[in-house]
């Protein structure tokens, strides 16, 4: 076997004398897409395909660029002679392993060869090669790969994202997704959110270093082994969210106004992408915020959420000054389709739970009213029962008294019948006065509350007092400006009420002893206070009367005070007694002082 | 001659109770259970003063007041009632006066002899 190299000393004879029997029968694969090449015993190569000649990169035929095989090894850089011995002599296949092969142009091609014995009628005649181009294939791997990690990279962002509902985190996720090398690894990236009444732009957040420095501060404080994209985003919120660094604070001072030509415009009106690679470019786009951002080669990517535009990311690789790929803008735009999905959602939770917390204040409000008129409508009933159930019981109690009284008249005093005559005309007085009483607090039970001034009510009380010509003289002191002092009552049950109270507190005074009203108010209440002005040692029986008055085992005047104390009470207020700083006792009823 | 009261009331033993009284006090009663009853005696006879109840079944005492009012202006009318809300009813003001039945009948018997112009 003649050697398989080619002899630079030897002219170069044409293909017809090398030609083999062979060479005829291979003319079939000329346009195969594999290349393929043949060697003869010799070593020297007889054939070769248009693939062939396209890889090695030549236009013409083998003769011209490899004449044997020795010349296709030191082409390829891959052992072929010794193999293709083997081949011819064992009647074995090779396979090399795949290799790059760096073709003229600079085009790199993932290449494998075969040799197998090229045998006719069991007559090796050489070794047929095949040259398998994988480069496309590679390719393809690449792309998949680079295509599942970004899909990944989409799914982690779009879970963290779901994982929270505040719209701060939100934004930290997509501009950490946009930083971090796990995620597209911008070495900065900047969040605006449109502010429609201003029609700017307000810058929210950032994320990236200022300098190199301070880009291994952030991303030195990411634990070690932190891996996967949703791992350096839980460890970023952790430890660096925290802290306030440079470009987050020129973030927030910027706005951008969005009347003026400028990218940002161009990016929210379009809802397109845009990646700025020239110093020109931005020149033209500026509005004095890329100055502030110090950067002329950066991506803008606008938020849309249901067709609109809510906000822009710029992102750049300030640091390292790599070029942005127009790929990985693509990507950036999924990236921020997803955050303004999620920001608009996040806005919508914070609106609702705003409106949750009304609600529930309006619904603790309501169950309150629901329980007052409960209360209302239950004390109405009962009111209505008790009004019927007063007047019809008045007729009886005039006929069993009024006979008796007729009956007694009719009697010897000293008849002991008489007595008897007389004690049931007494009683009847006292349940007829009881009766009274109560109809007095049930008439206006049902009825509403409104805003009323307690001046008015004091005057309208003192009017009642004079035209029922009370024994009680009121002294009402005087108030600077008679500021009104509104409360939330029912005005008759308060003008009854009062008026109640200040005949029975009159009642236990010495004759003639004035009663002084005085009004006023704190910041939750307003207030009448009863002064009198007696002996010290008069003051202890006063009191003790007041408390005989509330017990309802007393004569028939208790119940009055008792059911005007309840009175008060229901309308919100409470009466008491106190003590003044002189140690002089009187009477107050507070009611809540209602807002204006 | 006395004067002549009619008491007009569908409770019989406030009625009877009224005839005792008054009869004490030296007055003629004319005792009616309905208000259809009363205008039937009114016309039957001359009556000097009228204590009429307001709350009776089938005719209302108002409107009984008025029916008397019409026929005679002059005849007094006291309205004696277990209720005091009908005071704040304008149909009550035709009475010369409005008094809230008790046991106690004295401001009645006194009202009905300063009307009558008796002493007492």
């Amino acid at each position: 076997m003649c050697a398989y190299h080619s002899n630079p000393t030897e002219p170069s004879t044409g293909k017809s004398e090398r030609q083999t029997p062979m060479a005829s029968t291979l003319t079939q694969f000329d346009r195969i897409p594999v290349a393929i090449f043949a060697t003869d015993n010799d070593g020297e190569i007889f054939y070769t395909n248009d693939r062939f000649l396209q890889i090695v990169d030549h236009n013409s035929s083998a003769v011209d660029c490899c004449h044997a095989l020795a010349d296709l090894e030191n082409l390829l850089s891959t052992e072929l002679i010794r193999p293709a011995r083997q081949a011819i002599e064992h009647r074995t296949t090779f396979e090399s392993g795949q290799f790059i092969f760096a073709g003229a142009g600079g085009r790199y091609y993932l290449l494998s060869i075969s040799l197998s014995p090229l045998m006719l009628d069991d007559i090796c005649y050489g070794v047929f090669g095949t040259l398998q181009d994988f480069t496309e294939t590679a390719d393809a791997s690449e792309s998949l790969r680079r295509r599942i990690k970004e899909l990944n990279t989409i799914e982690e962002i779009s879970q963290a994202l779901h994982s929270t509902m505040k719209t701060d985190d939100i934004l930290r996720i997509i501009l950490t997704g946009a930083t971090c090398k796990e995620g597209l690894g911008f070495n900065r990236a900047f969040l605006f959110l449109l502010n429609e009444s201003e029609n700017c732009l307000e810058g929210k957040m950032a994320i990236g270093p200022s300098n190199a420095e301070e880009a291994g501060r952030i991303w030195g404080e990411i634990p070690p082994g932190t891996r996967t994209l949703s791992e350096v985003l839980a460890a970023y919120l952790q430890n660096v969210a925290n802290h306030d660094i440079e470009v987050n604070r020129i973030a927030r001072s910027l706005k951008i106004d969005l009347s003026a030509p400028t990218v940002f415009r161009q990016v929210m009106e379009s809802g397109h992408w845009c990646n700025i690679d020239s110093l020109s470019e931005a020149v033209i786009h500026d509005t004095g915020v890329l100055q502030a951002l110090n950067t002329h080669r950066f991506a803008v990517v606008p938020l849309l959420s249901r067709g609109k535009s809510i906000g822009v990311i710029l992102a750049d690789n300030l640091i390292t000054g790599k070029q942005t790929e127009n790929n990985t803008v693509h990507l950036l735009q999924i990236f921020a389709d997803h955050a303004a999905s999620a920001i608009e959602n996040a806005r919508l939770f914070e609106e609702i739970e705003v409106k949750a917390a009304s609600l529930e204040k309006a619904n603790l409000k309501l169950e309150q009213v629901q329980k007052q008129i409960a209360a209302i409508e239950k004390s109405s009933l009962m009111a209505e029962i008790t009004y019927k159930i007063a007047h019809e019981l008045r007729n009886p109690i005039t006929i069993i008294g009024g006979f008796a009284a007729l009956l007694n008249r009719n009697l010897n005093p000293a008849d002991k019948l008489s007595e008897y005559g007389r004690i049931i005309v007494e009683e009847t007085l006292r349940v007829e006065k009881a009766l009274a009483e109560v109809l007095n607090f049930s008439k206006s039970f049902a009825l509403d509350r409104v805003r009323c001034d307690l001046w008015e009510i004091v005057a309208a009380t003192i009017d009642v007092l004079e035209q029922t010509h009370s024994p009680v003289t009121i002294e009402l002191d005087p108030d600077d400006g008679k500021s009104p002092l509104y409360v939330r009552v029912n005005r008759d049950q308060t003008v009854q009420s009062l008026h109640d109270i200040i005949e029975a507190v009159g009642s236990c005074l010495p004759d003639s002893t004035p009663i002084r009203l005085r009004l006023g108010n704190s910041e939750t209440a307003q207030r009448i206070e009863l002064h009198w002005q007696i002996e010290p040692e008069a003051h202890e029986r006063v009191t003790s009367l007041l408390a005989e008055m509330l017990d309802t085992r007393a004569t028939g005047s208790s119940l009055r005070l008792t059911l005007a104390f309840e009175t008060v009470r229901y309308n919100g207020g409470e009466p008491g007694l106190a003590a003044s700083a002189a140690q002089d006792k009187y009477l107050f009823i507070e009611y809540p002082a209602m807002e204006e | 001659m006395s004067a002549t009261i009619m008491c007009v009331d569908d409770e019989l033993n406030l009625l009877r109770l009224y005839e005792q009284v008054l009869a004490e006090d030296g007055f003629r009663v004319v005792s009616a259970r309905s208000g259809a009853e009363a205008l039937g005696k009114i016309h039957a006879q001359p009556i000097d003063l009228v204590v009429l109840d307001i709350k009776m079944d089938n005719k209302d005492g108002l409107d009984v007041l008025r029916e008397m009012k019409m026929e005679n202006p002059d005849l007094p009318v006291i309205l004696h009632s277990a209720y005091s809300t009908y005071k704040s009813d304008f149909k009550s003001w035709l009475a010369v006066d409005y008094l809230v039945k008790s046991a106690d009948l004295t401001l009645l018997r006194a009202r009905i002899r300063e009307l009558l112009g008796v002493d007492d």
